[in-house]
C-alpha cells in the first residue's frame, strides 16, 4: 500500500552482484594513472621468433604464455593450436592456456543470462553452492577481497546476517581503501537496517573526496538518513567538468539528479539524468525509469535500454505501461539477480496479487524475501495478504502477527488495519473487519492510498454484501485532472466490472508495495 | 686505423667462428639462444672451448646501431655501460666462487676488424647443456623429489646473490640450468648490484615471469623491493615444475581484461584485490598438480613466495620479524626437508 508515497525513496544505492555475474563497468576499472604505460619489450616477439625457428612443445608454450600476459592472444594462436594437437602430451594448466588463447578471450561477454526456467528460490541454490566453493578457496588462499564479498553475499542471500557481516569486515580488512570493497560494504550495512553506518564510513573515508562513485554512494546514502549530502558541490563540479569519463560519472550524475529531483529542481535534474545515461551502468538506467514516472519527458536511448541485467529499468518500465505480466516477470528475474533485496520480492508479490490475482506467485516473493530479511515487515505483510487471499486465515494471521514495531521499517498503520480487516473477513469476522477496514480508511492520507484502501474493502464486501461494495466503489472513484495510478485504475476497472456482475469474485486487502531497498 | 661504421648488416655471427678470445678460448660455433630475456643490451651467444675438452659460453656485445633508436650514440654508450655493469658483476661473484650460480671465466675485449668500434667485447661463463624447461618437457613431472633438489639449489642460490646485495630479478625456468648435474643460476642481464646503481635505472624485465608490481607499474626503488622480485619468481618456478607454466601467465588468464596489467588504468593498489582473487583461482587450479605427499607444504610455499602484495610476500615467520622478509633460508629447508620426505616414500624412477 505503501507504494506510491515511498517511491520518491529510490536511491541510487550500490548494485551487488556475485564477482562472477558483475558486468564489469567503469566502476571496476582505475582512475586514471599519471605516468607512462609500461612498454611491453621484446619478449613477445622473441617468443614468437623462436617458435617459428623451432616449434616444439617448449617453445610454443612460451608463445603461449607470453601472448596472455601481453593480452595479445592472436599473437600466439598458431603455437596455442600446435600444443593442442598434442594434447595428450600437455600438462592441463599448459592445455588451459592453449583453449583460453583459442577460445577468443577479449571478446566483452556480459553476465551471464539469468534461465527463464529458473525458479525463485534459485537464488538461493547459486548461494549454497558460492558459499561451499568460496569457503574452500579462501581455506586455500584468504586474502581475497573478492572472494569474501561473494561470501557476505551469499550469506546475505540465506539471511545468515552475522557472518555476512562478518565476512565483509575482512574484506574491508583486506582492502580498506578499495572502491568496490567500500560501497558493497554500505550496501550491506543498509541491507541490514544500519543506514547511518553506511553513510559514516562513506561520508568520512579519504578516498570518496576523489572518487565518483563514492561521491554518488555518499549523496544517496544522505538522503536515505536525510543528512545534508557532504559532497554534493564537488560532484556537481566532477560532472560540469567532466573530469571523469562518461563512465565513472554515471552514478555520480545519477544522484545528483535525484537530490535535485527532491528538492525540485527539475531542470537541472533533467539535464543530469541525461549526463547520466552517455554510458549508464544499469542502476543508473533503473534510476531514470523511475524518475519518468514524475518527470515524462526524460527519454531513455535504445543503447541505455540495453545495457545487461537492467530487470528493475524492465520493471519500471512495465509497470508504467501497467503491463503486469511483463512487470511480475521482470520482478522475478531482478529478485533472481538480487535475492537478498526485499524491493524486487516487495514489488512482485504486490503486482502479483493486486494487478494478477496471482496470490501463490505472491506468497513465493514473500517467502523469498523474507529468507534473505526476516525482518521485514512490508513481507510479512504481503505474505499475510496472499495467505489470507488463499483462504488460509490463520496462516495469514500468524504471518502478520510477525510484524514487528521495528524502527527501520515501520509498516503505515493504515496498511496493517486494513490487512486487519482483510484477515478478519476471511475468517468470518465481517462487522470487526469492517471496523478495521475504516479505521485504515481514515489513516490513508495520499488519495491513491485512500482509493486502493477502499477498493480493497470493497473486494471484500463483495463476498458479502453487494450494496455496500457498490458504494465503496464509488467514493473510489475517478478525480477530475488527476494523474491516475495505473495499478489503481486497473484495480478499480477490473472490480467495476465484477460489481457489474460480469465477473467472478476477487482480492480484497491490501498489499504492500513498499520501497524500502 | 679508422674503424668500420657499426652497422646492422655486418655478419658478425659467422665472423667470429674460430676467433681466439682471451684465456685460451676459441669460438667454435654460433649458439642459438633458446633463452630470451629482456634484451634491452643485445648480445651474440657463441660456444667456445679451450682445447682441453672444456667448453664455455661466450657472450659477445653486439654493438651494431639499431636503426629504431631514438638516439644512436645514447644507445651506444648505454649498451657498453650495461655490458661492463653485467660484466664486474659476474667477475666479483666468480671471485666469490659461489656453488649455485654459473661461473664467469673470462671477460674483456680484443681487436677485431670487422666488429663496430673495431673490437668485440665479450663475457666467457659455464657451458650448460641443459636448463628446467627441457626436464619439465610439459609433458608430465617428472621426478617430483629430483624437482624439488632443484628447487632447493635454486633457493640456495637465490640465498648466495641475497647474502650478497645482489638481486637477480630473472629467476625463470630458462636460467636454471643443469652444469655436470650440478643445478645453477645464470644470466645475470636484469641483475641488481645494491653497491652500484645500474646506469640503465630499472632493468626492464621478462613480463612471464614478473610480478604484478611490476607490471603494474608500482615503484620497486629498493633491494629489498628486488629481492622480493626474486622471491616471487622463485615460487614461480615452484608452480612451473609443477604444472608446465608460469604464474604470471597463470594470473594473466584469470583476470579479467580489463583489469589485466596491459589495460589497467589505475593505481597498483587499485589493482591489487583482483589479482588476489585471480591468485586465489591460480593456487586453486595448480594444487591438484602437485605431488600429494607434499601437496599443502608445495601450495604454502607458492602462496607465501608469489603473494601478490609485495608486502605480504615471504615466509609468515619472516614477514613477522624473524630474519630478512625476502629471506630464502626456510625455503631451502622446506625443500630439501621435502625432497627427502618423496625420497624416503614414493620417489618414482625418472624417465
Amino acid at each position: 500500500m505503501t507504494t506510491f508515497a515511498d517511491d520518491g525513496a529510490r536511491r541510487l544505492i550500490p548494485r551487488w552482484r556475485y564477482s562472477f555475474s558483475t558486468a564489469l563497468t567503469a566502476e571496476h576499472m582505475g582512475l586514471a594513472r599519471a605516468g607512462n604505460i609500461l612498454s611491453p619489450g621484446r619478449d613477445l616477439e622473441d617468443a614468437r621468433v623462436r617458435f617459428e625457428d623451432a616449434p616444439a612443445l617448449i617453445t610454443a608454450s612460451e608463445l603461449v604464455s607470453s601472448a596472455i600476459v601481453h593480452l595479445e592472444p592472436s599473437r600466439g594462436l598458431d603455437a596455442a593450436q600446435f600444443l593442442l594437437a598434442r594434447r595428450s602430451e600437455l600438462m592441463p594448466e599448459v592445455i588451459r592456456q592453449a583453449e583460453w588463447i583459442t577460445n577468443d578471450p577479449l571478446t566483452i561477454r556480459g553476465p551471464p543470462p539469468i534461465s527463464s526456467d529458473a525458479n525463485l528460490s534459485s537464488g538461493l541454490d547459486v548461494a549454497r553452492r558460492v558459499i561451499a566453493t568460496r569457503r574452500i578457496q579462501l581455506r586455500l588462499w584468504p586474502r581475497d577481497p573478492i572472494s569474501w564479498l561473494d561470501l557476505a553475499r551469499a550469506y546475505a542471500v540465506t539471511g545468515h546476517t552475522k557472518k555476512a557481516s562478518r565476512a565483509m569486515d575482512v574484506a574491508l580488512q583486506l582492502s580498506p581503501n578499495h572502491r568496490v570493497v567500500l560501497r558493497l560494504a554500505a550496501r550491506l550495512a543498509f541491507h541490514l537496517g544500519r543506514a547511518d553506518e553506511a553513510y559514516t564510513h562513506i561520508a568520512r573515508h579519504p578516498r570518496t573526496k576523489t572518487d565518483p562513485w563514492l561521491m554518488a554512494t555518499e549523496l544517496a546514502f544522505a538522503q536515505i538518513v536525510d543528512r545534508s549530502p557532504r559532497f554534493a558541490r564537488d560532484g556537481y563540479r566532477f560532472v560540469d567538468e567532466a573530469r571523469y569519463s562518461p563512465g565513472h560519472l554515471s552514478e555520480l550524475a545519477g544522484a545528483l539528479a535525484t537530490l535535485d529531483l527532491a528538492a525540485g529542481k527539475h531542470r537541472r535534474a533533467r539535464g543530469l539524468f541525461r549526463r547520466s545515461l552517455e554510458d549508464p551502468t544499469e542502476n543508473a538506467v533503473a534510476q531514470v525509469e523511475w524518475a519518468k514516472r514524475t518527470e515524462p519527458s526524460l527519454v531513455v536511448p535504445q543503447m541505455a535500454r540495453q545495457v545487461p541485467n537492467s530487470f528493475e529499468a524492465h520493471y519500471w518500465r512495465a509497470r508504467r505501461a501497467g503491463n503486469w505480466a511483463v512487470a511480475v516477470a521482470c520482478a522475478k528475474d531482478w529478485l533472481l539477480d538480487e535475492p537478498f533485496s526485499s524491493r524486487p520480492a516487495t514489488y512482485g508479490s504486490s503486482i502479483a496479487a493486486m494487478a494478477l490475482d496471482d496470490y501463490s506467485a505472491a506468497e513465493s516473493f514473500a517467502r523469498m524475501g523474507l529468507v534473505a530479511d526476516q525482518k521485514d515487515n512490508s513481507l510479512w505483510n504481503n505474505l499475510a495478504v496472499a495467505l489470507a487471499r488463499r483462504d488460509k486465515p490463520y496462516d495469514a494471521a500468524y504471518a502478520f502477527s510477525r510484524i514487528t514495531a521495528s524502527p527501520r521499517d515501520s509498516l503505515p498503520r493504515f496498511v496493517a488495519n486494513a490487512t486487519r480487516g482483510l484477515i478478519a473477513f476471511r475468517m468470518g469476522q465481517v462487522e470487526l473487519g469492517r471496523r478495521w477496514y475504516s479505521e485504515a480508511d481514515l489513516g490513508a492520507s495520499d488519495g491513491d492510498m485512500r482509493k486502493l484502501v477502499l477498493l480493497h474493502w470493497a473486494t471484500e464486501e463483495l463476498r458479502v454484501d453487494r450494496t455496500r461494495a457498490e458504494v465503496l466503489l464509488q467514493r473510489a472513484g475517478y478525480d477530475e485532472g488527476v494523474v491516475q495510478d495505473p495499478l489503481v485504475a486497473h484495480m478499480r476497472a477490473d472490480l467495476e466490472r465484477r460489481v457489474g456482475g460480469a465477473g467472478p469474485e476477487r482480492k480484497g486487502g491490501i498489499v504492500t508495495d513498499n520501497v524500502k531497498r | 686505423m679508422s674503424s668500420p661504421l657499426p652497422t646492422s648488416s655486418m655478419n658478425l655471427e659467422t665472423a667470429l667462428i674460430g676467433q681466439a678470445l682471451l684465456g685460451g678460448w676459441t669460438i667454435t660455433s654460433l649458439r642459438v639462444e633458446v633463452s630470451s630475456g629482456p634484451i634491452r643490451i643485445p648480445t651474440l651467444s657463441f660456444e667456445a672451448t679451450d682445447g682441453q675438452q672444456s667448453k664455455a659460453l661466450v657472450k659477445v656485445l653486439d654493438l651494431r646501431i639499431d636503426p629504431a633508436a631514438p638516439d644512436e650514440l645514447k644507445d651506444l654508450e648505454l649498451r657498453l655501460m650495461v655490458f661492463n655493469y653485467q660484466r664486474q658483476l659476474i667477475e666479483r661473484l666468480a671471485g666469490e666462487r659461489l656453488r649455485g650460480v654459473v661461473r664467469g671465466l673470462q671477460s674483456g675485449s680484443i681487436p677485431f676488424a670487422s666488429a663496430p668500434l673495431g673490437r668485440i667485447y665479450f663475457l666467457i661463463v659455464e657451458w650448460s647443456d641443459d636448463d628446467l624447461r627441457s626436464q619439465v618437457a610439459l609433458n608430465d613431472r617428472f621426478d617430483s623429489a629430483y624437482a624439488l633438489r632443484v628447487l632447493h639449489q635454486t633457493a640456495t642460490a637465490l640465498h648466495e646473490l641475497h647474502q650478497r646485495e645482489v638481486a637477480h630479478l630473472s629467476v625463470r625456468p630458462a636460467n636454471i640450468v643443469f652444469i655436470a648435474e650440478t643445478v645453477k643460476l645464470g644470466e645475470f642481464s636484469c641483475a641488481v648490484d645494491a653497491r652500484k646503481p645500474r646506469p640503465d635505472g630499472a632493468p626492464a624485465l621478462d613480463w612471464a615471469s614478473a610480478p604484478p608490481e611490476f607490471l603494474y607499474q608500482a615503484p620497486i626503488d629498493s633491494m629489498n623491493a628486488r629481492c622480493l622480485i626474486d622471491l616471487y619468481q622463485l615460487g614461480s618456478v615452484v608452480a612451473y615444475v609443477f604444472s608446465g607454466t608460469s604464474l604470471t601467465a597463470q594470473l594473466g588468464l584469470k583476470l579479467q581484461p580489463i583489469h589485466h596489467w596491459k589495460r589497467w588504468t589505475g593505481s597498483f593498489a587499485e589493482a591489487l584485490p583482483y589479482v588476489q582473487h585471480a591468485f586465489g583461482d591460480v593456487l586453486r587450479d595448480i594444487a591438484p598438480n602437485f605431488p600429494e605427499a607434499c601437496r599443502d607444504e608445495l601450495i604454502g610455499a607458492v602462496r607465501d613466495l608469489c603473494a601478490p602484495d609485495p608486502a605480504l610476500r615471504g615466509h609468515p615467520l619472516n614477514r613477522a620479524g624473524q630474519g630478512l622478509q625476502y629471506s630464502t633460508e626456510r625455503y631451502i629447508s622446506l625443500f630439501d626437508r621435502l625432497a627427502s620426505r618423496l625420497e624416503l616414500g614414493i620417489r618414482r624412477v625418472p624417465r
